[in-house]
């Protein structure tokens, strides 16, 4: 049975794919806090994208080996739903920190679904960095120096593109009388882009 | 008996058979190059299916692991959206790969939540082996 078949019971791995003791892992003690009440350093991560290695795609998560051969590139990336989950729990949790009332919780409740719709751009738009990224790094043609160059090159302009767009959404929410004229897609939470 | 291009009747029905072929063109190119942006990959036999409680989509940029075909669809447009901003800014194409795919209420690709930190985290930071992850045996 493959690494990927066993994962599919549910149970935990370790980092060479050994399986470990049931129930060992997740919320337990290894959890790493990240300073806020509530919020795990891993349930973050889960709306973090990130880059996985051929090594680590057969090590770390269990496939086959012909995943990594078949595929020049392999992302994991959270939906946009995802994004706007973690960071409504982020939300949740700095309220919680700074100890907030229940009365100006529910002040600010109307504005709920805007705020959690531009705490989740930061996390959507890493997807489209991420995803540029790994499109330059599997060019066969260019070099690692030109590689390296055309990286930092698109970070510098993507994040330029995307404090821009933060910018533009705080501006409109700062703008906007009621939370009735907010954006369309923050009214509804856990909306698609 | 002369023909003379431009004026009378035959000429105006040539424009319009004209016209009519180009358009039928123009329809049958967009058609076909649609057809060819929807094509599917190839369905890989010896990926597992399914995986980590995912199902492998195919689709035309990308093969994804996801819960469920929106989710998978999502992720392949954003996928096309950002190959064509690439292709436009460099003229260089982006091959397929594989996308894992995590939806609100899907379980994490990782189980444990200390491997999951050690992978992201010590490439980030480049950080080395924290007590918690020395006792699983990382880092």
């Amino acid at each position: 049975m493959s690494h990927g078949q066993r994962a599919l019971d549910g149970r935990r791995y370790g980092a060479n794919g050994d399986s470990a003791e049931p129930g060992e892992g997740g919320s337990d003690a290894s959890e790493v806090e990240v300073g806020l009440p509530g919020m795990s350093l891993e349930r973050l991560l889960t709306a973090v994208p990130g880059y996985v290695t051929s090594a680590e795609a057969t090590g770390t998560l269990g496939l086959p080996a012909a995943v990594g051969q078949h595929c020049p590139w392999i992302v994991m990336l959270p939906t946009h739903r995802l994004c706007r989950r973690v960071a409504g729990e982020l939300i949740d949790a700095a309220l919680t920190q700074a100890e907030v009332g229940i009365l100006a919780r529910i002040a600010i409740a109307p504005w709920r679904p805007l705020i959690e719709s531009i705490a989740a751009d930061p996390f959507a738009a890493e997807r489209e960095r991420l995803l540029y990224e790994v499109y330059i790094l599997s060019q066969p043609d260019w070099g690692d120096a030109e590689k390296r160059e055309r990286i930092a090159d698109y970070r510098q302009r993507h994040a330029a593109r995307s404090q821009q767009q933060l910018q533009m959404r705080v501006g409109q929410a700062l703008e906007s009388k009621s939370p009735a004229s907010k954006p369309s897609d923050a009214a509804q939470p856990d909306a698609d882009p | 008996m002369g023909h003379t291009v431009g004026s009378g009747p035959s000429s105006n029905r040539m424009d319009r058979c004209v016209s009519h072929t180009l358009i039928v063109s123009g329809i049958f190119v967009l058609g076909a190059s649609g057809c060819a942006r929807s094509q599917r990959l190839d369905r890989p036999l010896d990926w597992p299916d399914p995986w980590s409680a995912r199902r492998l989509f195919t689709r035309s940029g990308s093969f994804a692991y996801a819960t469920s075909e929106s989710a998978a669809n999502e992720t392949d447009d954003l996928a096309a959206r950002v190959a064509k901003s690439f292709h436009d800014e460099t003229s260089a194409s982006a091959p397929p790969g594989l996308i894992i795919v995590t939806d609100a209420g899907d379980p994490p690709v990782i189980a444990d939540g200390a491997v999951l930190a050690h992978l992201y985290v010590t490439r980030a930071t480049g950080a080395r082996r924290p007590s918690v992850w020395r006792q699983r045996g990382l880092g």
